[in-house]
């Protein structure tokens, strides 16, 4: 009597016991994940002038593609918004982009990822973890695969100081190499839905949200009176 | 990367070390030897984790009355807490910022022995205090974004209770079981920004006990 009781609670106690609850995970909005980090060093306030291409790097190709259609534009129009906003002013003609201060380059990466082992983390710890099918076992595999996709978004944006070209030039004619600063570095990244209208803009909202994080960026106010 | 625990293992060993010894101990003495199963709901108190209460847990114990009035057995339980926190910008270093909205859930699994003391021996309720002390097992995760980020690991673990069993008949075979309790952990974990050192909780617990 006193063993099938132990048993018994044996049983219970290992079923309940790696029960971790999840999360409600539609509680979590859709809008991107926004991250931003720049260059202490940099005075953003003393710049003037930007290049922005009117292309976006698609980095995902497996060639250097550019992503030049409308949705492109539109997102090149939200930066160069931004950027105007910042008190910055935008250099348009591709032959004139050696005088800017700074150059804005925008990248996009559409990703599909596969996942072929079923879909749990490897420190799952619920209810259909391996254990709970007996402490013996040490892991699963699946002998036939077994996949599922979700595809994701990821907008980069990147800023380089371009003011010490004359610098990297005479270091280039030396045979040295200059590598080039990237002063300010953003990224939107977030679930791809099925609706091109909300994918873009999530993507506007991106970059909307990249900017007002970085309150260091823009010019100061000394520097538009003696540019002035 | 952090090694990561096999949950059926240690498993295992959490119930074989809660149950060997009593059953050890119970050889023909059933009367003495009693089980106890909670419905547990619990709230951990200003870690800035997750912070709010949470109905998903649950309280096991084995004891052995080892006079009329003390017990002694060992527990496990387990618990998750969650709490969502809305879209806001984060500091995550000096230059860092990141925005997200973000879901997180605290998991503890406590484990260890216990004794209480019955401090009325009635024939069908039994107030009772007692203590519980041993190992916790902490994973604390944040879900952000399309992944997440998690911090687990392990401290000692000390819980005052107060409860009392209510058997409806005089054999005291089956019982129902109600107690608060309080406890406080050594674990510390740290996810995205928010790092815990130490994490007291509070709740109550509804079982049976048998």
């Amino acid at each position: 009597m006193i063993m099938k009781k132990v048993l018994f609670f044996a049983g219970l106690l290992l079923a309940m016991a790696s029960c971790e609850k999840d999360p409600d995970f539609d509680e979590l909005s859709c809008d991107l994940v926004v991250y931003s980090d720049y260059d202490t060093e940099a005075a953003f306030g003393a710049y003037a002038t930007y290049f922005l291409p009117d292309s976006i790097l698609d980095v995902a190709s497996h060639e250097a593609r550019y992503w030049k259609d409308e949705n492109a534009l539109s997102i090149i129009g939200e930066v160069e918004r931004q950027m105007d906003a910042c008190g910055y002013t935008r250099i348009a003609d591709p032959e004139k982009k050696a005088e800017a201060d700074l150059g804005v380059q925008v990248s996009y990466v559409s990703q599909t990822n596969h996942v072929t082992t079923g879909g749990y983390p490897s420190y799952w710890g619920g209810w259909w973890d391996y254990g709970f099918w007996g402490p013996w076992w040490g892991g699963w595999y699946y002998p036939y695969p077994v996949t599922y996709s979700y595809d994701t978004n990821t907008l980069i944006l990147e800023m380089v100081d371009l003011t010490g070209a004359d610098a990297a030039q005479q270091a280039g004619d030396a045979g040295e190499s200059h590598r080039l600063p990237v002063i300010w570095y953003a990224s939107a990244h977030g679930y791809q839905y099925g609706n091109n209208r909300v994918n873009m803009q999530l993507l506007l909202d991106g970059v909307s949200q990249a900017f007002s994080q970085s309150a260091y960026l823009g010019r100061t106010e000394a520097s538009n009176t003696s540019a002035n | 990367m952090k090694p990561r625990i096999s949950f059926g293992k240690m498993m295992a060993c959490a119930a074989a070390f809660l149950l060997l010894t009593p059953a050890a101990q119970a050889q023909g003495r059933a009367e003495e030897l009693h089980f106890t199963v909670d419905w547990q709901m619990n709230a951990p108190l200003s870690t800035g984790f997750a912070d709010k209460i949470g109905v998903w847990g649950m309280n096991f114990e084995g004891a052995y009355d080892v006079t009329s009035r003390w017990s002694v057995g060992l527990f496990l339980n387990f618990h998750t807490n969650h709490r969502y926190i809305g879209r806001q910008t984060l500091a995550l270093s000096p230059t860092e910022s990141l925005t997200t909205d973000q879901q997180r859930s605290a998991y503890q699994l406590p484990f260890g022995v216990q004794a209480a003391y019955k401090l009325y021996d009635g024939t069908h309720f039994k107030p009772y205090v007692g203590a519980k002390a041993g190992a916790a097992f902490v994973r604390n995760t944040t879900y952000y974004g399309t992944g997440g980020t998690y911090d687990e690991g392990w401290g000692f673990y000390i819980a005052p209770e107060l409860g009392f069993r209510v058997y409806p008949s005089k054999d005291c075979r089956f019982g129902f079981h109600v107690a608060g309790y309080y406890n406080y952990m050594t674990n510390r974990t740290a996810t995205l920004l928010d790092g815990i050192d130490g994490q007291s909780n509070v709740g109550f617990r509804v079982g049976v006990t048998f």
